[in-house]
Parts: C-alpha cells; structure tokens; sequence
C-alpha cells in the first residue's frame, strides 16, 4: 500500500468549558491515501469541525488536542513547532470552510486575497495576475476580471465558496479538509459547487477529506466513508459497501434516511433521539440510548473496532455476524 | 470621482444648514438670556441717547428676526460683525483669526498624542490579553477616562513643569511664530487633554481588535498558512482600525471642551479662552460667533472622519 497523506491515531479533543473538561473528539483514527477522498459523516454536533481543525492545529483557543500520532506523508506534525506548523498550512494541508462570505478579509478586495495565495506559494507576486485569473477560471468563474475587482460583502455565497476553493488549490496542497463546502448555499448553488468537486477530483492530485452531513453527497463524492458518532468513528469503509450493506445501527438509520429522502417518501425515517451529553456520557456504547439493536453488555463496555481492516465497525452486533 | 465630490457638497450642505439652525438658537438663546444688549453693555445708567447710538450702530431697532437674517447673512460673507466690550468696534472676524490657528494647533496636538498613545497601549493590551500588561492599561484607560481634564491638568503642571521644570507651566507660543515653540509650550496642554481621550481610544482599540481577532476570517487566513505577523497587520489590525476611527470622531465634541478648559488653565489665547473672556465682559456677538464657529469645526470634522470610515470600510458607501 503506497503511504497514507494523512494518518491520525487516537485524535482527542477536549474544550475547557465552565470548569468542566469536555472530551468532543474521543479518540478519532483516520488514514487518507493519495489522491483518495473520504467522506466524514455525522450529524451536526457530533465533532467533524473540531477534528478537522484538531489536525490542522486550529482548533479554538479553549480546545487541548492530543494524538498519538498525527502524520502527514509519514512526517510526525506533533513534533513541529508553531511556526514550523505555519509554513505547512496551505502547502501541505488546507482547509475549506463552511460559511464562505465570512472566510475573506472585509477590507481586502478578491484581487488582494489571491494575490496573497501566489506569494504565499511562490514567495513573491511575480505574475499574479494571471495566476489570479487561471485560478477563477478553473473553479468555472468565466469572466475573472469583474470578480477579482470585488470586495468579499459583493460577492454571492456560491461565488464566494468558488473563491475559496480557487486560493486552496492555487496553493496546490496535498491534503484538503473540506467542511460542509455547500452546506450554507441554496440548492441549485450546492449542486454547481459539487459538479465542481467532481470535475476537480478527476484533476487532481490532492486527497480529500469532505466533511458533510449529507449521505447522499458523500455517496456521490467519496471513496471511502467514516461514519462520526458523539466524537468516535464508529464505522468506515468503501462507499459502495457502507451504502449497500451498513453495519452499525445508527449508520444504517443514516442510509435509510438519505433513501427515504431520495424516493421523496412522505415520512423521513429520521433517527430518534440526540446526542448524548459529553460532559457526563452514558456508559458503554455511546450510541446505546438511541440503539434500536441495543444489548444488555452495550451499556457496559464500548465497543471496540471490530470487522476487518478495510470495514471497521464499533458494535458488537458485528461479532456476532 | 464625481460621486464623491457629489457627496461632499451634499455633506457641506448638510452642515451648513445645521449651523444655520445653530446660529439661530445661539442668537435666540443669547438675547432671552441677556435682554437689551444696549443696557447690558452700557449699563443700567447709560443716557437714552447713547442708547439710541447704540442700538443703531448695531442694528438692534430692527425686528429681531430681521435682526438675526442680518447677522447670518454677515456671517455668510465672512463678516461676523463687530466686538463690542472685549475689543470694541474690532471686527470678529479678525479676532477669531488670529486665535483659529492657535485652538486648531492645540486640538490637533492633543488628538495626535490621543492617537499615538491609544495605539501603542491598546495594542500592547490586546496582544498581552490578560496578563500584567494588560490590567495595568486598563486600569489606567479607566483611570484616564474618569479624570476631568483640569484635575489631570494641575497634576501635570506640578509633575513636569513646576517639580521637574520640563515644560512652562503658563504661556503659549503660537506656531505661527515658531513651531517648535507651540510644540514645546502646547505638549502639557494637549497632554491634559489627549490623557483622557486616549483612554477611550485605547480600550475602543483593544476591545476591536480582540473582536476581530476572533473572526472567522482570521482562522481561514491561518488555514492557508498566511503568517502570524502579516494576518496581524492586514486582517486583524486593518479590520479592527473601522471602529476605532469611528469612535475618534464621536470624542471630537468632547475635545472641544476640553479644549475650552485648558486654554483657561494654561493662559493660551485661543478661541476657546476669547468666548469665556467674552463671555464675561458681556460681549454677546463675540460670544455668537465663537460658538458658532465651534460648531462649523465639530461638524467639518464629523465630515472628515466620515470619509476617513468610508476609506477604510469597503461595505460603507458615499
Ligand atoms: N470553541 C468551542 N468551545 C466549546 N465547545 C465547542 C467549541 N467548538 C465546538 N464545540 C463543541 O464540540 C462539539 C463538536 O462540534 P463540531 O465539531 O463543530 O461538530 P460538527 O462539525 O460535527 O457539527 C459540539 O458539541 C460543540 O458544541
Ligand atoms: S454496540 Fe450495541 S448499542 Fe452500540 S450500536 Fe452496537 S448494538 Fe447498538
Ligand atoms: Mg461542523
């Protein structure tokens, strides 16, 4: 197998809140080959943000991360210094945020901002300005020079998010965190920035991590699945088989969500329940309370990573199969 | 850019006719409050025929409403009539423009020093958030911002000029004479007054800047791997500056005051000590005209802080 871009082992993350120490991502393992795009799912609350921020050493202020490794192209990025860690962002890893209209400087024109992206990578503005408009091309922007005139408040949120995605592959990194890209955008804009990703995938080299709530779009985007539940992992493995033959119980309500939703049923199958409370999490299984498959020994022990390397589930409803 | 000088004459427009319904209350206010000028110059025992000169030399037989169009009418063309006690039967004009430059000088002082102070202590703040520097300067911004301007004044007076013999304690050169005089003999004065307003400005700056810092924009600049110092300077500091300026010409009213007072307190003859001394010798046109000419400036100034906020702030237009 050629080397992960990405490798993560045992990512925790804990936000000091009120005193209390609350543990959001709870030991997250992740590998990401190249040029592989893995789609990390779960609902909203459940750690996808403060993982991707975790390994891009941005996670908020409040925020302790540790690892037991995190790795980029076998490089230990635990061992590097702050400003170490500064000259690798953008080249090596980037990311691209949920909510593009407050992503840019206010003050700065389009213009400044790819400006930036070409000295940031070549070390002087050399040629800029075509560099500016081959990049808003290539994300289908077709008349560049109206754009790159535009202060960030004119700019449409689907513009906004092409603009974004323009500065990160100008900077030409090797691995992407992409999170919730369209989530913000209204459908029509969601379905052209994801026609975007498809058509760039083919393109390029870069590997992906598309964090999304949405298991319709991670079908149609990714390789590969990991399924986040309450900070945990709790399955991943190849799309194909991760769509058609979930394993955990709370993945399968995902799958069947999504294709209630595809076949416009007048019901969604939503999943019962909400996630449980970090600061005092249930014992055992943390997806227990909401378990339509729950057994007595899940409310005591978690269950580990079972099933084989390339579909790893958490539930003992997998030993038994 | 036709737009923008569009929106400056309109601004202007604007200003003016502010001053105009300034003038009005100004000129109203004053003869409730004063009665007869004719009696209140001359006195209760003035005969009737120096009255009667009086008021025809100063147009005071007239309808009062006549009177007042009369006045604004002079001022329009720079004529702001006549003094009558202070410097009798000197044109106002003429006093307010030998003393103009002086109050601009010192006002000007005093917010370069508000300025440069705020900037270096609110930065400093931000940057050392919560550890030793940073309480120290807030403790001082409140200090600074609950002093009155004379009290610090009187401190400053016997620190620097009467202990350690620093800076004169009395007097003013005009920097029409020599500039490195008025900046020596204004530094205490526009000190008192900067002292309190760069107590303002430094917390309006600390608290923007911390605002700012926490932005959204500001982990993206992070993500792409832009440096520490450069996101500083061009998204931090650029974006927090809007508020700040914002909040500089809000304190311009209060500096005039302060300007008032401590022209008194340092013996400075600017316009701010011509109205008070006016205002004691009952010269009401003196008076008049001062105040409105203060206001011309907070209003001039209010206009130009606008199109500094404009400048610096994409998302407000002319
Ligand atoms: N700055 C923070 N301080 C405290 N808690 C936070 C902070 N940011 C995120 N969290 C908490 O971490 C958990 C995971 O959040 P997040 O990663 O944003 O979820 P997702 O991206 O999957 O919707 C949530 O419970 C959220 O409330
Ligand atoms: S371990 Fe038990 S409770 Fe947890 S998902 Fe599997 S069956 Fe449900
Ligand atoms: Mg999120």
């Amino acid at each position: 197998m050629t080397e992960a871009v990405l490798e993560v082992r045992d990512l925790r993350t804990r936000f000091a809140i009120h005193g209390a120490s609350i543990e959001v991502v709870r030991g997250v393992d992740l590998a990401v080959a190249p040029g592989e795009v893995l789609g990390l799912i779960g609902e909203s609350g459940s750690g996808k943000t403060v993982t991707g921020l975790s390994i891009l050493r941005l996670a908020p202020e409040n925020a302790r991360v540790s690892a037991r490794s995190i790795a980029v192209q076998g490089q230990d990025l635990q061992a590097l210094s702050d400003a170490a860690f500064d000259e690798l962002r953008g080249r090596r890893l980037a990311m691209i945020f949920q909510n593009p209209v407050g992503a840019f400087n206010p003050a700065k024109r389009v213009d400044w901002h790819l400006r930036q992206v070409v000295i940031r990578r070549q070390g002087q503005d050399a040629g800029w300005a075509e560099a500016a408009r081959a990049a808003l091309i290539g994300v289908g922007i077709p008349h560049p020079d109206r754009v790159l005139r535009l202060y960030p408040h004119q700019l449409s949120g689907g513009m906004a998010q092409r603009i974004l995605i323009a500065m990160v592959l100008a900077l030409e990194p090797d691995l992407i965190v992409a999170d919730e890209p369209t989530t913000n955008l209204d459908n029509i804009v969601e379905r052209q920035i994801l026609a975007l990703f498809r058509r760039l995938q083919g393109r390029l080299s870069a590997a992906f991590i598309f964090i999304t709530h949405d298991m319709s779009i991670a079908a149609a985007l990714c390789d590969r699945i990991a399924v986040m539940y309450a900070g945990r992992i709790v399955e991943v493995g190849p799309t194909a088989e991760v769509f058609a033959r979930p394993r955990h119980p709370y993945t399968k309500g995902l799958v069947a969500t999504a294709l209630a939703l595809k076949h416009k049923a007048e019901r969604l199958k939503e999943i019962a329940g909400e996630l449980p409370n970090l600061a005092a999490p249930p014992p055992g299984c943390l997806f227990a309370p909401r378990c339509a498959e729950v057994m007595a020994r899940c409310r005591g022990e978690e269950p580990p990573a079972l099933g084989p390397a390339s579909h790893r589930v958490r539930c003992f409803r997998v030993e038994d199969a | 850019m036709p737009r923008a000088a569009l929106y400056i004459a309109g601004r202007l427009a604007g200003a003016l006719a502010t001053i105009a319904v300034g003038a009005l209350v100004v000129f109203f206010v004053m003869r409730a409050a004063s009665g007869d000028p004719a009696l209140a110059v001359l006195g209760e025992n003035a005969t009737p025929e120096a009255v009667a000169a009086f008021r025809a030399k100063h147009h005071l037989d007239a309808p009062l409403v006549a009177q007042f169009l009369i006045w604004l009418a002079g001022m329009l063309r720079g004529d702001f009539g006549l003094s009558l006690t202070i410097a009798g039967g000197i044109p106002i004009a003429q006093l307010m423009a030998a003393r103009l430059p002086i109050t601009a000088f010192v006002g000007l002082y005093a917010v370069v020093i508000a300025v440069l102070i705020s900037l270096i202590m609110g930065t400093i703040a931000a940057l050392r958030r919560g550890r030793a520097v940073d309480t120290v300067a807030t403790s001082v911004a409140v200090l600074g911002i609950s002093m009155p301007d004379f009290w610090l004044s009187y401190v400053l007076v016997f620190a620097l000029a009467l202990g350690w013999k620093l800076f004169p304690a009395y007097g003013f050169t005009s920097p029409v004479d020599s500039l490195a005089g008025a900046l020596y003999s204004g530094f205490l004065p526009a000190l008192a007054i900067a002292a309190p307003m760069a107590a303002v400005f430094a917390r309006m700056l600390r608290t923007s800047l911390l605002e700012t810092a926490s932005r959204e924009y500001v982990v993206v600049a992070r993500s792409l791997g832009f440096s520490k110092p450069f996101i500083f300077r061009q998204y931090v500091f650029r974006n927090a500056l809007i508020p700040y300026v914002t909040v500089i010409g809000l304190q311009i009213r209060y500096l005039l005051g302060g300007v008032v007072v401590i022209e008194r307190i340092f013996g400075i003859q600017g316009l701010g000590s011509l109205a008070v001394d006016a205002a004691f010798a009952r010269d009401y046109p003196t008076v008049q005209a001062c105040t409105v000419v203060f206001l011309g400036i907070v209003l001039l100034v209010n206009v130009v802080v606008d199109l500094v906020c404009v400048a610096l702030d994409p998302r407000r237009t002319l």
